[in-house]
Parts: C-alpha cells; structure tokens; sequence
C-alpha cells in the first residue's frame, strides 16, 4: 500500500491506496493539493475563502463554486434528516462561545474569553438554515440577513469521500480527514482496512486507546467527540458541538460518538446528532434511521452500540445483551502507543 | 484439533509443534479477518459475533488440516485473561507407555492462542 500523511483543515489527514504503481504514488501527492483547494472554499476561518465573502453578503444572491454548491446542498440535507441538530447557520454560535480559529491556534490559551456581545443574539440559527435559498439554474445562494454559514459539521467527511473517490482509480482507497474516514473499493478490487476507534482522549494527549477494530471495504467511519476539542470559559468547559436548540455547547453524556454509514459526510452527520442526543436517544434515533451504526463512549466511560455495529475487539469478544433496539458490549480499554 | 494432537505427539518436541501450530493459527485468523470485512452497511451486515465466529471457524480448520514441522521457538504471544484456548498435545491414547529406556515425556504443557487482533493503519477520532 502507498500512504501520505499531511496536516489540513486543522487536523492530521492521511491517505491510503492499495496499489503498487506509480500513478498510484503520484495520485496520492495531489491529495493535499485536493485539501487545499477545498480548504480555500470552505474554511470559516480564512477572511478570504469562498465561503468568508458569501457569509460578508447575507441579504443579497452570491454564485458560488460547485464545491460550495455541493457542500451546502449536503449540508442542507443533513439539516433535514437530523431534524434540525446538525445545521450550517451556527456561525455565530461559533463565534459567540470563542472558537474564532482553528483549534490548533487556540491550544495553549488558558481561557477563551466569551464573545458578550454575540452571546445576547440568538445565536443558535436554527431556524435560519430553512430559510436559506437555492437557485440551481445559477448555482446562487441567498443567505437571510445575519446569517452565516458554518460548513464544518461535514466538510472533512465530505473532502474525504470526494478524495477517495478520485483515489479509486487506481486501487481500493482509504482517506482518513481528521478521523473522518471514507473507504472505497477500485479497480475492481476492494480491500478491508482495519480502522481502530480511539477511545476518548484523557488528561495525556500522547498515548491514544483504542476500542476496537472495524474492517471497512467501502462506507465511511466519523467520530464526534467533546473529549478534546474543549477549553475553559467563564467557570465552566466548552466544546465545539454546538446545540442548535439551545444555541450553546450541547449538554450531553457523550464523551465520543462513532458512526459508521455509506459516505463519510452522512456518518459524520449521524456521529454529531447522535452525541447532540445524548447515548440513548443518540443510539435509539440512529437505530431507527436503517441506513447506519452508531457507537458512545459517555462518562464513566461506558461503551454502547446499535446492534449492528461491526466493531470487532479480537482480543476479547464482547458481552452483549440487546436491549431496547441498541446492545450495551462490556469492552476493555486496551492501551497502546500511538 | 484432534489431528493435531495426534500428529504432533509422534515423538517430536511438542514445545515446537506448540509453535508452528501457533503460527498457521495467527496467520490464518489475520485471513479470515480480511475475510469477515464489513462491506457496504445497507446491502450486509456483519455482526460482531458473526465476525468472531467466523475468525473462530476459519482458525479451527486450518490448525485441523496443518502439517506439523520442525520451526525455530516462536517469542511468546501476548494472551489476554480470559481468552484462551487449551490446545494441549496429550501423552498419547490410553494404554501408551513411554518404550523402555527412552527419555519421560516431557510434562504437559498448557498452550494459550490468541487470535492476534489486525494492526489499525488509520484512527477513527473526534478530530485533533
């Protein structure tokens, strides 16, 4: 297999294609080429992507690439099918709980301070996205006054899905964006990678735990979490998941929410509703949706999935006892160095 | 594993038959691994207890139909509590006796397999 490792969008990006050519090889030194360009499109925190001077002309029809295009229609759907918890317009949520940059940039600040004069505003947007207008004959949008768009609820999922898309040409491909994993088969072959879900990150940042394995040939694998992505505000934590009932950082058991589906982009979209949720409504909602899996990690450290999540802990087989639509597997933590 | 036993217990060192079989066990768990992959989530769904068995399966039958020969002593491998599996060679049928003069067996010994879990080559995380 031919690998490249690369930081974009504010996280570790990696990507992998099962082949031995050297087209294969070239292929993959064009991905954070693909990163970047997508980056420049959609990045809230670049003054000058695409998607910064659409949110400047809120109020007035603005063309937009066929990335943003692409990325809003995904994201407008996703809105839809979480029933309004994982939405774009939660710009100035963002901005009112002091995530302005990317979280690399904030890592070392002891306190955020709060935005006041953003937090009076109801900032939670969540009757704002249905408001958003489309004109597919132009590829326009009209955003309404004071709403801005926040893309990050899918964005690496969907990069990811797009990568491996193109990757697949030359073998069976896997781009993993910041966790947010999309996995095809190519050339007529496909190739079940072994993917560990980490368990959710403690006080050393260092040493990472696994869960357990899933052996993915095609779909997409996403992890939401709160676990690390937190800071101090006020007296209290913060994190990125933002509640759109509430407008703030979603008050939730769950540490970490993994989901695995047939894209990236829609298992991005079930892992956040399903920590939004909470464990059990989270795992109870995605059961009922049919078309995905879903696993949590709550305080406690208390691991449940839907039953058909295909996690696989070879080294000890899991309890399980299925209870109200979703199993509750008892699994060991293994520690083992990243 | 009946087989097994019965082959390794034709007078070679059983410390070296342990191995090898320990080797075509792990080497056959890692392909039925591959085997067990999750396809598209809609069109199959594999549980973990399908996934297990069918590791479970494929190692039985191809530790069966192995062919014992002589292998450097393997390291140890790590085996976690409470997973295990008693794969102890036997002294042979009811009746047999050491032939006179030759060397006692060697005291039974209790090998643990463990199916080695596959190597992540990528990290499901909330993002970092």
């Amino acid at each position: 297999m031919k690998q490249i490792l690369f930081r974009a969008m504010g996280c570790q990006m990696q990507a992998i294609v099962d082949a031995h050519t050297s087209d294969a090889e070239e292929a993959l030194q064009n991905v954070p080429v693909w990163f970047e360009i997508w980056e420049q499109c959609l990045s809230r925190f670049r003054p000058t992507s695409e998607l910064s001077r659409l949110n400047a002309q809120a109020g007035r029809w603005v063309g937009v690439s066929q990335t943003v295009w692409a990325v809003l229609q995904a994201a407008l759907e996703t809105a839809e099918q979480s029933g309004g918890l994982v939405i774009p317009t939660v710009w100035s949520a963002m901005q009112a709980i002091g995530y302005t940059r990317p979280f690399d940039q904030m890592i070392g600040d002891v306190e955020v301070r709060m935005n006041e004069a953003l937090s009076e505003e109801p900032a939670n947007g969540r009757a704002g996205w249905r408001a958003i207008r489309l004109d597919a004959a132009n590829r326009s949008v009209w955003l309404p006054p004071n709403t801005q768009l926040d893309l990050g609820g899918i964005a690496k999922g969907w990069c990811a899905d797009q990568a491996a898309r193109r990757l697949s040409v030359y073998g069976p491909a896997l781009v993993d964006a910041g966790g947010d994993i999309a996995v095809v088969p190519g050339a007529g072959r496909s190739t079940a990678f072994p993917i560990g879900i980490a368990a959710p990150s403690g006080e050393d940042t260092t040493t990472e735990s696994l869960i357990g394995i899933v052996m993915l040939t095609e779909g997409g694998i996403a992890t939401s979490g709160r676990d690390y992505r937190r800071w101090r505000l006020g007296n209290g934590w913060a994190h990125h998941i933002i509640d759109p009932r509430t407008g703030k950082p979603a008050d939730t058991d769950v540490l970490i929410a993994t989901a695995i589906a047939a894209t990236a982009t829609r298992a991005e979209a079930i892992a956040k509703t399903a920590l939004i949720l909470g464990s059990r409504a989270g795992l109870e909602w995605v059961a009922a949706q049919g078309d995905s899996g879903a696993l949590t990690v709550s305080e406690g450290r208390t691991v449940a999935c839907t039953s058909n999540f295909p996690l696989q802990d070879v080294v000890a087989p899991a309890t399980r006892s299925v209870s109200e639509g979703h199993t509750r597997p008892s699994l060991p933590m293994h520690r083992t160095h990243a | 594993m009946t087989n097994a036993k019965q082959k390794a217990h034709s007078g070679r060192d059983d410390q070296l038959a342990h191995a090898n079989a320990l080797k075509l066990l792990i080497g056959s768990a890692s392909v039925a691994l591959t085997l067990a992959g999750w396809a598209v989530l809609s069109n199959q769904q594999l549980t973990p207890e399908s996934a297990v068995a069918a590791v479970e399966r494929s190692a039985a039958q191809d530790l069966s139909t192995s062919q014992p020969a002589s292998v450097p002593t393997l390291a140890p491998v790590y085996v976690p509590d409470g997973i295990s599996t008693d794969t102890t060679t036997g002294q042979g049928g009811a009746g047999d006796a050491p032939a006179q003069g030759a060397p006692e067996a060697a005291p039974r010994s209790e090998l643990r397999v463990v199916t080695a879990p596959p190597r992540a080559v990528a990290v499901s995380r909330s993002s970092r």
